[in-house]
């Protein structure tokens, strides 16, 4: 066993492995930096192909679209929706239609929407849950307006939020959707002080460098700003994907219009507070990637549609370098277990282990630079950086494996809710 | 000047402005109504107590320690093959190359693709 073990931690393949493994992270935050660069550069710019708009396009949104409609789907949600429904009725717009969707609730989130009195208000209530999706299916056909602003039922958007989005529609016809800057409301735990970091560091800022390549990965669900009229086109949002707005988005892209990211445009948001309802939105969010992947991958690979082709490889090799970075782990527990001569990947750190510690740190603090325009407080979580990439890195790979391996032989059927620590969040 | 002379040229000032101190900046308003009092939204606003407790201010310097003094260790006073040290300044350099020149060409490129 030993000369077999020995003969493995040899082979040239294990070795390739191990280059990977060392240098993918490195050569991604590298692009992810340099990119976000570039978006931020365009955004100082005056009239480049950048996608900053400007008052005028403001105005010119508000005359074409005088109503603007939001719609808020919640099940469940007593605890947060009171404070997302006056947020959202406080958004700045000419002329505000809300219309909630209470998909079968079963606590107070009924009589916590009635004790709002707003002529506003439009309510749509289930008696059996259908989804997220299904429900913002149904409030689109509902809709006045064809711009609408999405928001999730813990969300607590900023009033000018509808404003900084909706200019893009102004500024390019070609946009189907744009997305905002989600920020951590409450930091009660160690997990949610290191999403907080999360969300500066790799979120915002793989969004602003997808961007700055023409292709963003999501609009995210937390707050997202679309025209009704391109997304009916496209088919709506999809019931059956785990994630469905990952989903639309390369729908979106692969129809010809653009989604886009703005940074200016802030939203609270509420997120698992404990490592199990962590574990439970990253497995929902693993296996929407997955589906989104096996879904659209080969269509785009058939088709030759360059521009998704960055977009492609950054989540395939991703998702394999959390596989093998897990399996490779594995493997060295295993043979120090059993007494055998190390190989695979050890969990002491080496010396491209320590560069890619401190080109994740470098990204964590350009994010919260590029962030910290609008949000002072992100600066403030600096003392817990190298613990993203020694801690939160490993457990999010664990989590990308076991949530993307069931996900490629699940059969496609409609998603329910999923109950977290702090109530629903889809 | 020609679609194309014209493509070049915006490309050269592309990859020009993306250089250290030579930024231009856009004298266009932003997009946001004057006449309102805009909310903040920053992290933890609803948290009502400090970001960082004692405990986390301990783990978080403890990880740098650790890094900081794990990484001199691994490579200074660890046997360390000259290579090394080339491979790692060499994938900077190509990181740096590819940020100023490559950036804007492959964007440029799937620009064009896209409205073709």
């Amino acid at each position: 066993v030993t000369e077999a073990v020995l003969t493995i931690s040899a082979s040239d393949f294990i070795v390739y492995l191990q280059w990977f493994l060392g240098l993918f992270p490195f050569v991604i935050a590298s692009l992810t930096i340099n990119s976000s660069r570039q978006f931020y550069l365009d955004r100082l710019r005056e009239e480049t192909q950048s996608d900053l708009p400007h008052l005028r396009h403001l105005e010119s949104a508000r005359k074409r679209w005088p109503v603007a409609t939001i719609i808020v789907p919640a099940r469940n949600e007593e605890l947060t929706l009171y404070k997302t429904l006056r947020s959202v009725l406080e958004i700045d717009w000419p002329k505000l239609e809300v219309i909630v969707v209470n998909d079968g609730s079963n606590d107070t989130t009924a009589q916590v929407i009635h004790s709002i009195k707003d002529s506003r208000l439009i309510v749509i209530t289930h008696q059996v849950a259908q989804g997220k999706a299904a429900s913002v299916n149904e409030a689109i056909d509902r809709a006045c307006s064809d711009l609408i602003l999405i928001c999730d039922a813990d969300s607590i958007p900023q009033n000018n939020s509808l404003n900084r989005m909706a200019a893009h529609f102004a500024r390019h016809d070609d946009v189907a959707a744009v997305t905002g800057n989600p920020r951590l409301s409450k930091l009660p735990t160690f997990m949610s002080k290191l999403q907080a970091i999360e969300f500066s560091s790799t979120i915002s800022t793989l969004r602003r460098g997808q961007a700055a390549w023409g292709r963003i990965n999501t609009v995210s669900g937390i707050m997202m700003c679309i025209r009704a009229d391109y997304v009916k086109r496209v088919g709506y949002f999809d019931p059956t994907q785990p994630t469905e707005d990952i989903e639309l988005t390369w729908r979106l892209h692969r129809n010809g219009y653009r989604a886009i990211y703005e940074p200016a445009a802030q939203t609270g948001m509420e997120v698992p507070v404990s490592f199990n309802s962590w574990m439970r939105q990253r497995r929902r969010w693993g296996a929407g990637l997955a589906k989104t992947l096996q879904t659209h991958a080969w269509p785009i690979i058939k088709k030759r549609e360059w521009p998704s082709f960055p977009l492609l490889i950054e989540g395939t090799i991703s998702v394999i370098w959390c596989h093998v970075l897990i399996a490779m782990t594995g493997l060295w527990l295993l043979a120090w277990a059993l007494g055998l001569p190390s190989v695979g990947n050890s969990l002491l750190m080496g010396r491209l282990g320590t560069m890619n510690v401190g080109i994740a740190i470098v990204q964590i603090f350009w994010g919260m630079h590029l962030d910290g325009h609008r949000d002072a407080n992100i600066k403030r979580l600096w003392p817990l950086a190298p613990l993203y990439p020694l801690i939160y890195w490993w457990m999010s790979a664990f989590v990308v494996v076991i949530s993307t391996i069931p996900s490629f032989f699940k059969r496609r059927s409609p998603i329910a809710w999923t109950k977290t620590s702090w109530g629903y969040y889809r | 000047m020609s679609e194309d002379a014209q493509g070049k040229a915006s490309f050269g000032r592309e990859i020009r402005s993306a250089l250290p101190g030579t930024h231009e900046h856009s004298h266009f308003s932003e997009p946001e109504n004057p006449n309102m009092t805009v909310h903040e939204i920053a992290t933890g606003f609803r948290s009502g107590e400090p970001l960082l407790r004692k405990r986390d201010y301990f783990f978080g310097i403890l990880s740098w320690v650790v890094w900081v003094s794990w990484g001199i260790y691994l490579w200074w006073f660890s046997d360390t093959v000259l290579f090394e040290y080339i491979f790692g300044v060499l994938v900077w350099l190509v990181v740096f190359i590819f940020s100023v020149v490559g950036v804007p060409l492959v964007r440029r490129t799937s620009r064009n693709r896209m409205q073709k």
